[in-house]
């Protein structure tokens, strides 16, 4: 990732280091190239998590703080012993009672997590990191460029600037007010590549025209491609640029591909349906030599069925709380698609308050206007299974699997505004 | 726990960082289990179905298991001299290693350094690629010509003053082609010992063709040239990971010190020794099976309107209508177990080894089953 800058800050939670903290990531946020406000953003999110933990750590723990810019996103990360921060604070559903003195000092954290383009939690051995991501603002596409009659052969080319704003108008053009997030700012497009998250294949003609291109990025194992989009009248590219692209992916250790809502020119024989209305298309990109799912048994038989139909060698563990303590508390993480009335819900934490949360979500979310509410459990994760229940009393239903979409599997549930 | 979890980030180079491990696949019990089949016939890794040589295999039932507690020769010294008998060279012309993969790394290590690089194709044995990669070098990786061959020119037009080692595979793993002597000379005359050129013969000894180049016979002429070799595939030793490295004593000496020594057992020593003392009955008995599973398997594949490419070794590539690592799971429910050829830059292809005739009518029937409509 050619465009990374990074710095990294460890200090004792004592209050005198707080401004080392703040002043540390405003500044290197401003370094990078961002705005003061997203810099304020940030610094205010570092601001509350290290305020909390400062009053409830013991003598000697440390915060290991890193910012890191990724061209288009500043992010910065706070790590720490695990076990000293009420993680449900972080969801979008928490509210704040003036009554009630340990809501109170929560929320700070509640704001960061507001302030903040994104926010993960992560878990690494004794640590737990809290990621707070800003994004850089760019201006949408201003112009319109129709498909075009082909007059000369393409070639494949690497994806410079040019091409690739060139690249996002022709989708634009396309898909008007439908246009898939990572079009819909060209600036945005050149650094998200630009900086190696994203990677794309274009096919351009002698006079620079760009004719056909396909744009994906990895999560994990898993890769999720836009594409491949052809803007003139030679279906053939869309068979070529999909190969160049297996051929990039090859090799990089990813378990597979996947493309939401494939275009009318998406080849034959290269994918998988998903589910019945082919609107997820996937691809393995390795051998499949399975994988345990743990499953709860309410769950089971569509489980067991899904995976039959797509040859999926999986061996089923029925995860069932046995009366064993878990974490009292539950926290989800929300990715919305304001345009699209779309949010995408997974678990950040399981625990025994999991339906109460998992409604509280559905409510507030219904209530902010979004109609489709998506809900990704990873059959990987035990801990996961448990949730099961909740979403189907919520009026959730299983639509399909995403095999190795996260730790394991992706359970993908839908609940749409008449459920 | 005690201690502090490592800071990965500043403790792992970069360039393994972004490298992923290689997942090996699963114990046939498990994946028996796993996919719901009774048998699993391996059609994946080129194996010989005919299993090691009788003289492998009596090699093998004489060694004296309490020899385990002792370490093997360090330089698998009869074997070397063994070697040196057969190919007309002298021992020290030759590194064991275990596997040939092994001896890749030990050239690369030999003769790379901060900001070199490699040159290959980019549709062949992936080991140099990777091996090149997470040692910290360039892989420049050359596409495949239109007969599926590597492409000459283009490798030379890939040199620059940094480019250390040439992999050629000859015959190519996946799409058994090969260059003519002829044409091998012509480029190791254009290379003219500036570079070192690998050629990897793992799969020589299944060719029949009269123009396939010997590199054994090359090395006389040419002092910049190494040969790999291995037990793994005609001599069917894979399980016991054996394979060579044969070149000039100098250059020989100079990969000698990237060595690790006793990397290759007392057994895999002796039953590769064995395995040379009926070489000619085995090679012949080999290609005999492999020639009869090549000609019932094209024309089986033809009615299937199926693309294929045989070329001179045990395997074929098949091309299908479908995503190879589909067709990769309905035939592993079925109990045939194939190469998916997406992580050798061949999409909706699948490579399978030519093998014993049941089990090539098996793979006919099981290929007929899996195709749509």
């Amino acid at each position: 990732m050619p465009n990374q800058q990074r710095v990294e800050l460890q200090m004792p939670f004592r209050p005198e280091y707080l401004p080392l903290a703040t002043g540390c990531v405003e500044q290197a946020v401003q370094a990078y190239g961002m705005g003061r406000g997203e810099a304020m953003h940030l610094a205010l999110a570092v601001e509350e998590v290290y305020s909390f933990l400062a009053n409830r750590t013991t003598p000697g723990q440390r915060l290991r703080l890193s910012c890191r810019f990724a061209g288009y996103y500043a992010e910065v990360v706070c790590r720490f012993q695990r076990g000293g921060l009420p993680v449900e604070a972080f969801n979008i559903t928490t509210t704040v009672s003036s009554d009630d003195e340990k809501s109170l000092e929560e929320m700070g954290l509640l704001l960061a997590a507001r302030t903040v383009d994104q926010l993960r939690i992560s878990a690494e051995a004794a640590e737990m990191g809290v990621h707070f991501i800003k994004e850089k603002l760019y201006p949408s596409v201003q112009d319109d460029l129709p498909d075009f009659a082909a007059t000369g052969p393409f070639h494949l080319a690497e994806p410079e600037a040019e091409l690739l704003k060139q690249f996002a108008v022709r989708v634009h053009s396309r898909f008007g007010a439908k246009t898939p997030p990572p079009f819909q700012c060209p600036g945005k497009l050149v650094d998200m590549v630009c900086c190696g998250e994203y990677d794309a294949v274009l096919l351009v003609d002698g006079k620079g025209n760009v004719g056909a291109g396909i744009l994906w990025h990895c999560r994990n194992k898993l890769a999720e491609a836009y594409g491949p989009f052809v803007f003139c009248d030679q279906p053939r590219l869309a068979t070529q640029g999909l190969e160049a692209c297996l051929a990039k992916l090859a090799r990089q250790g990813l378990l597979c591909l996947v493309v939401q809502q494939p275009p009318a020119e998406m080849p034959d024989g290269f994918f998988e349906p998903l589910e019945a209305a082919g609107s997820v298309l996937y691809r393995q990109l390795e051998e499949d030599n399975g994988s345990v799912a743990y499953i709860h048994p309410d769950i089971a038989d569509f489980y067991r069925a899904e995976t039959q139909r797509l040859f999926l060698p999986r061996q089923l563990h029925q995860a069932l709380r046995q009366g064993e303590a878990g974490s009292p508390r539950s926290a989800f993480s929300a990715r919305m698609n304001r345009p699209a009335g779309q949010v995408v819900l997974t678990a950040l934490w399981v625990g025994e308050d999991a339906a109460a949360v998992l409604q509280q979500h559905v409510k507030a979310l219904r209530q902010a206007g979004f109609n489709e509410i998506i809900f990704q459990l990873d059959t990987g994760e035990a801990s996961q299974a448990e949730l099961s229940p909740a979403l189907l009393a919520g009026g959730f239903v299983p639509r399909y699997i995403l095999p190795w979409g996260g730790r394991g599997d992706v359970l993908v549930w839908t609940q749409r505004e008449e459920a | 726990m005690a201690g502090s979890f490592p800071p990965l980030e500043s403790l792992v180079p970069r360039h393994i960082q972004h490298i992923e491990p290689y997942i090996p696949s699963k114990p046939d019990d498990v994946l028996r289990q796993m996919f719901g089949c009774e048998r699993i016939h391996r059609l994946n890794n080129n194996e010989n179905a005919l299993g090691p040589s009788p003289k492998a295999m009596e090699a093998l039932a004489a060694i004296d298991l309490f020899q385990a507690s002792v370490y093997p020769s360090g330089d698998a010294f009869h074997l070397r001299t063994k070697l040196a008998d057969r190919f007309g060279l002298t021992p020290d012309s030759f590194i064991v290693g275990n596997g040939a993969n092994e001896v890749i790394a030990f050239v690369i290590k030999a003769f790379c350094q901060e900001g070199d690089n490699i040159i290959t194709a980019d549709k062949t044995f992936a080991v140099y690629e990777w091996v090149a990669e997470f040692s910290g070098y360039e892989a420049r990786l050359v596409p495949l010509g239109e007969d599926y061959g590597f492409d000459d020119d283009a490798m030379l037009a890939a040199i620059d003053a940094r480019t250390k080692v040439l992999f050629l595979c000859s015959p190519n793993n996946p799409t058994g082609s090969y260059w003519s002597e002829a044409k091998l000379r012509r480029f190791l005359d254009r290379i003219d010992g500036r570079q070192i050129v690998v050629l990897d013969e793992a799969y020589c000894e299944f060719v029949e063709a009269a123009d396939f180049p010997d590199g054994m016979k090359l090395l006389h002429e040419y002092p910049n040239l190494l040969v790999f070799r291995t037990f793994s595939k005609m001599f069917a030793l894979a399980g016991l990971r054996i394979g060579f490295m044969a070149g000039a004593e100098k250059l020989i000496d100079v990969v000698r010190r990237t060595c690790v020594v006793y990397s290759v057992n007392s057994f895999a020593q002796q039953a590769a020794i064995g395995s040379l003392e009926d070489a000619t009955e085995h090679i012949g008995r080999t290609r005999a099976m492999v020639r009869q599973a090549r000609e019932f398997l094209g024309p089986e594949l033809d009615k299937l309107g199926l693309f294929h490419l045989a070329g001179e070794a045990n395997y074929m590539m098949i091309r299908l209508p479908m995503s190879d690592t589909l067709a990769y799971r309905k035939l592993m429910a079925q109990g045939l177990m194939v190469r998916s050829m997406t992580g050798f830059r061949f999409p909706n292809h699948i490579r399978v080894t030519l093998g014993e005739l049941p089990v090539m009518e098996k793979l006919a029937e099981g290929l007929k089953n899996i195709l749509p409509g």
